[in-house]
């Protein structure tokens, strides 16, 4: 059974989507930098391997397991992402650089690795952010946010008709990382939301599976916004 | 602060919309990357000029091929291209109230360049917009922009 490989899996988002994905029948391998990948995994009967997705040599372990079940890639779900948030006249060109790796390098060195291994009718969807329409003390995550779309756009032309790629770009939403912000952020950014809540990783991840599965059959290029309308307010 | 960050396929940019140009920086991004480095390395450019100018208050436009908005080239292409109108998206947010401006400006290969460089001599010289994508070419038409 070809494999749906899911990055930055160990909990959180990517954990929620490999929940949802393992409901419906995907053969996972979950990828994350953290050890507790492989109890996550375990947990859900899939397979694990705990990489740097920066490092080359990460990227080649993935391809290695892919190839050794000489099944190939039924989909591919870049959720990995760091953030480093600080004001712009005072963030280290080091924290640039980290963001863009992580959110955005290691998005197109996994799918350029793996471009030969997707199946008929194989999917990609990246994790953006609603933040890439513009963010606060954020313009590392944005630009790297911003640069998934553009991968978006132009793996759909090259991959079409064979793979669909999409993007989803969540909203706030209720993760361990908004947990540890301070209770003013929750009590400005959540009146702003038209949906008056937070997302749930559950609602993201009911996205990203769709987009896996071929109700989204005829979805290609697109970033969809699961961010409660925050995005027109 | 004056700067100018042109790349092969904007040399002919050079001093064209200078006159009234004060202060402000272009930083091109218009040469297909030869590789992933090449990304990462531009947009590096682009957080030092972003800088420079949200610390000395002065506006920015980025300059990216009309093509790679909509995926037409290369990966690489495109995600740079997008990258770094989510750089000027992110000044134009950060530093609304300084006054300090961000656009990018996409051109095409076909379009004039007196044009191309008359529209970003008035985002520097008189910055009514921030946090836009001007699209020069017509290509746009009937598409989703990123």
């Amino acid at each position: 059974m070809s494999l749906s490989i899911v990055t930055g899996a160990a909990r959180g988002i990517g954990l929620e989507i490999a929940r949802r994905l393992a409901a419906d029948g995907h053969a996972l391998l979950l990828v994350d930098i953290a050890p507790t990948v492989e109890a996550a995994a375990t947990d859900l009967g899939a397979g694990s391997i705990c990489v740097d997705l920066t490092e080359q040599a990460g990227i080649e372990a993935i391809a290695a397991v892919v190839e050794a079940s000489g099944e190939g890639v039924r989909s591919i779900v870049n959720n990995a992402g760091i953030t480093r948030d600080a004001r712009l006249t005072k963030m280290a060109e080091s924290d640039f650089r980290a963001v863009l790796r992580v959110n955005l390098g290691a998005a197109y060195a996994l799918v350029d690795r793996l471009r030969g291994e997707l199946i008929d009718g194989s999917s990609i969807t990246s994790m953006s952010s609603r933040a890439y329409l513009g963010s606060f003390g954020q313009i590392n995550y944005v630009a790297s946010k911003a640069g998934l779309v553009g991968l978006t756009r132009a793996l759909a032309r090259e991959l079409a008709p064979r793979t669909r790629v999409n993007a989803v770009a969540p909203g706030f939403t209720d993760t361990a990382m908004t947990r540890a912000a301070p209770e003013a952020v929750w009590d400005r950014v959540v009146p702003s939301i038209p949906m008056k809540r937070a997302g749930k990783p559950t609602e993201i991840a009911e996205v990203v599976a769709f987009l896996a599965s071929p109700a989204a059959s005829y979805v290609t290029g697109q970033v969809v916004f699961p961010c409660g309308g925050r995005s027109i307010v | 602060m004056r700067a100018l960050l042109l790349d092969d396929s904007t040399g002919w940019l050079g001093e064209m919309f200078s006159e009234g140009v004060e202060a402000g920086a272009v930083l091109a991004a218009c040469d297909l990357p030869a590789d992933w480095q090449a990304v990462e390395e531009r947009l590096v450019d682009a957080f030092h000029v972003a800088r420079d100018c949200a610390a000395q208050g002065t506006p920015l436009v980025y300059v990216v091929h009309s093509a790679d908005l909509r995926g037409m080239r290369s990966a690489p292409a495109s995600a740079l291209a997008t990258a770094l109108i989510g750089c000027a998206r992110a000044v134009a947010f950060e530093f609304q109230r300084e006054g300090v401006a961000a656009n990018v400006v996409a051109i095409p290969d076909d379009v004039d360049h007196e044009r191309s460089a008359r529209v970003i001599g008035v985002l520097l010289r008189d910055p009514v917009l921030t946090g836009e994508l001007v699209d020069l070419g017509n290509a746009k038409l009937g598409k989703l922009q990123p």
